[in-house]
C-alpha cells in the first residue's frame, strides 16, 4: 500500500482556515451559554421547551467541525492511504441530519398544538418582591438567544465559502434557523400575552418549513458528496465548471490529442482522474509530470488529480 | 428583519389598549362580573369539603374568599375528586381549582399551574430536642397510610410504621413542618421532601393566573404557616 502524500493548503486559507475554527470554538461557546440561559428562564412553557431542546441540537454541528478538524490533519497512512480528508463529508452529513431533524421537530411540534388547540399558559413570577408576567423575563432570554447567531452566522458564511467548508456553511444555516426560531417565540410570546392562544404555533411553524426545506437541501447535498457526485458550489448548489476547465487545459498542451476529467468531492478537497490521448509516446512521463503540476495550480482545492495516458476515450 | 420588527411594533401598539397579558377566554372578565366558579378538593386542612357544596373551609378556602371579595365576586363552589375537578377545569367549566394541590408535571398537564405561593417540608418530629438521634438510621417512624414519605424515610436507614392518627402514635412522625408544630414536636435535621403548593386555572388564561398569582404573592409565607399550624391544632380538638 503506498499512502498519498498529505494535502498541503495554501497559506492564505490556511488562514483563513484558523480563523475559521476559532470562530466556531467562538460559537460552541455561546450556543452553551444561550443552553445554559434559556434553561434557567424556560419554565413550563411547551413552546420554550422546544427553543431550548432545538438550541440543544444546535451544539452538534460546531463540535462535528472541530472533531474533523482534529481527524483531518493526519498524514495518509498504510490503513487509510486516501487519508482522512472525508471526515469532513461525516460531519457535514452530522450538520444537515440535525438541521433537517430541527425542522421537522418544529412543523410536527407546531402542528400538533395546532391541530389539539392547545393553549400556552405563561404565569406570574416573583422577583425582588413583586410579581411579573414570566413572559417577560422568557423574551429577555430569548433575546439573549436571538443576537449572537444572528452576527455569527453572517461571519460563519462568509470565511466558509472561501475555504470551500460545507459544514460551517451548514452550521451558519443552523444559527440562522437558530435566531429565526428565537425571534419566532419571542413574536409567540407576545401573541400569547395578547390572548391569541394560536400566535405560538402558526410563528413555530413557518420558521419549521424553513428550517427543515435547508435540512433537506444540505442532507441532499451530503448524501451526494458520500456518492462522489461532481463537485457542487456550496453557495449555489449548481455544479462547477472545474472538470471542464481541466480538460480545456490539458487539451491546450501541444502534446494532448484528447483530455476527460472527473471529480469528486473529498471534504473541502477535491480529486479525481484526467484521461489525455497522447500524440506519440515520446518522453510520457516527463510530460505527464508536467501537466500534473500545471493543473494542480488551477485550483487550490485539488488534492489529487491521477492523469492517465490512454489511446482512446 | 423589518417584517419581524414591524409584527413586534403592531403587538406593542395592540398591547397599549388593553389588558396584558390578556386571557384566551376572558376568565378574568367573567370573574369580575360577579361569579367565580371554584372545584374544591377535599383536603384538609387546605381545603374542607364536609359541607357538600356549600362553602368550603381551611386555608385556601379563607385565601379564595379574600381573592373573590378583591374581585367583587361570589364564590360558586363545587366539591369532588381531583381527576373530575383537573377535567372540568381542562374544559374551561371551573375558573380555579384549590385544595392543597403540590407542583409536579403530571399535574400541570392540560391545566395551568400557578408558581408556588408555599412550601411545606416534610420532616421528622420528636417530642423534645434531647429525643433527635445523631443518625436517622436506628429510628423507627411513624407517617400516614396517605402521606408517601416511605421512600425518604428507608433512604435515611428508618423502620417506617403506619399510624392511624398522630395523636396515639407514641414514636416519631414524619409530617409537614407545621403539622409537627401544631403536634407540639420538635422537627429534626432531616428534610424527607417539599411540597410547593399551587392553585390551578385552566390552560392559556393568563391575564386570570397572573390575578392569582399577583394576589397569592401577596401572602407573608410566616402568616400562612401560622394559619396552617392554627387549623392544624383545631383538628386535634
Amino acid at each position: 500500500m503506498t499512502p498519498r502524500p498529505r494535502y498541503v493548503m495554501p497559506e492564505d486559507k490556511k488562514a483563513n482556515m484558523r480563523k475559521l475554527a476559532l470562530l466556531e470554538w467562538a460559537n460552541l461557546g455561546v450556543r452553551f451559554s444561550i443552553v445554559t440561559v434559556l434553561y434557567l428562564v424556560m419554565g413550563n412553557s411547551q413552546a420554550m421547551k422546544a427553543a431550548w431542546l432545538e438550541d440543544v441540537l444546535t451544539l452538534v454541528p460546531p463540535i462535528a467541525f472541530l472533531i474533523s478538524l482534529y481527524f483531518r490533519k493526519r498524514t495518509p497512512d498504510k490503513s487509510f492511504p486516501y487519508g482522512y480528508q472525508r471526515v469532513t463529508v461525516i460531519a457535514f452529513l452530522c450538520g444537515s441530519v440535525v438541521l433537517t431533524l430541527l425542522g421537522l421537530y418544529l412543523l410536527g411540534d407546531s402542528l400538533h398544538v395546532l391541530i389539539k388547540q392547545e393553549r400556552t399558559s405563561i404565569g406570574g413570577i416573583e422577583l425582588f418582591g413583586d410579581t411579573y408576567w414570566q413572559g417577560w423575563l422568557m423574551i429577555a432570554g430569548l433575546l439573549y438567544s436571538v443576537i449572537p447567531p444572528f452576527f455569527i452566522g453572517r461571519i460563519q458564511e462568509k470565511i466558509a465559502a472561501t475555504v470551500h467548508e460545507k459544514t460551517v456553511y451548514v452550521d451558519a444555516r443552523v444559527s440562522k434557523a437558530d435566531w429565526m426560531t428565537g425571534v419566532a417565540g419571542i413574536v409567540g410570546i407576545l401573541g400569547v400575552g395578547l390572548g391569541w392562544w394560536w400566535a405560538d404555533a402558526v410563528a413555530a411553524l413557518v420558521i419549521g418549513l424553513d428550517v427543515t426545506l435547508d435540512g433537506y437541501r444540505y442532507l441532499k447535498e451530503a448524501i451526494g458528496d458520500l456518492l462522489d457526485r461532481r463537485p457542487h458550489d456550496i453557495r449555489t448548489g449548481k455544479p462547477e465548471r472545474l472538470a471542464e476547465e481541466l480538460e480545456q487545459q490539458l487539451e491546450s498542451l501541444a502534446w494532448v490529442t484528447r483530455a476527460a476529467v472527473r471529480l469528486r468531492e473529498e471534504g473541502n478537497v477535491i480529486s479525481g482522474e484526467a484521461f489525455v490521448i497522447p500524440d506519440s509516446d515520446d518522453q510520457l512521463v516527463a510530460k505527464l509530470a508536467a501537466a500534473r503540476e500545471m493543473v494542480h495550480k488551477q485550483d487550490w482545492r485539488l488534492y489529487e488529480l491521477v492523469i492517465i495516458p490512454v489511446a482512446e476515450l | 428583519m423589518i417584517k419581524v420588527g414591524s409584527i413586534i411594533a403592531v403587538l406593542l401598539v395592540a398591547l397599549g389598549g388593553c389588558r396584558y397579558p390578556a386571557d384566551v377566554e376572558d376568565s378574568l372578565e367573567s370573574v369580575k362580573s360577579g361569579h367565580l366558579h371554584i372545584g374544591a378538593i377535599h383536603n384538609p386542612p387546605w381545603v374542607d369539603c364536609t359541607e357538600g357544596n356549600g362553602p368550603a373551609r381551611g386555608l385556601e378556602a379563607e385565601l379564595a374568599e379574600g381573592l373573590a371579595a378583591r374581585l367583587d365576586a361570589t364564590i360558586h363552589w363545587s366539591c369532588g375528586p381531583e381527576s373530575q375537578i383537573i377535567k372540568a377545569l381542562e374544559q374551561n367549566q371551573l375558573q380555579l381549582a384549590i385544595g392543597g394541590l403540590v407542583h409536579s408535571p403530571r399535574t400541570a398537564e392540560g391545566i395551568a399551574l400557578s408558581n408556588p405561593y408555599y412550601t411545606s417540608q416534610k420532616q421528622i418530629g420528636f417530642r423534645s430536642e434531647a429525643d433527635i438521634p445523631a443518625e436517622a438510621d436506628t429510628l423507627s417512624v411513624g407517617i400516614l397510610r396517605l402521606d408517601p414519605l416511605s421512600l425518604p424515610l428507608r433512604e435515611l436507614g428508618a423502620d417506617v410504621r403506619f399510624v392511624d392518627d398522630y395523636q396515639t402514635a407514641n414514636l416519631p412522625l414524619a409530617a409537614s413542618d407545621w403539622q409537627l408544630e401544631a403536634l407540639g414536636l420538635t422537627p429534626g435535621p432531616w428534610v424527607l421532601a417539599s411540597e410547593q403548593h399551587v392553585w390551578a386555572a385552566p390552560p392559556g388564561e393568563n391575564g386570570w393566573m397572573m390575578e392569582i398569582q399577583t394576589y397569592l404573592n401577596s401572602h407573608k409565607k410566616g402568616a400562612l404557616r401560622a394559619r396552617l399550624v392554627e387549623l392544624g391544632r383545631e383538628a386535634r380538638q
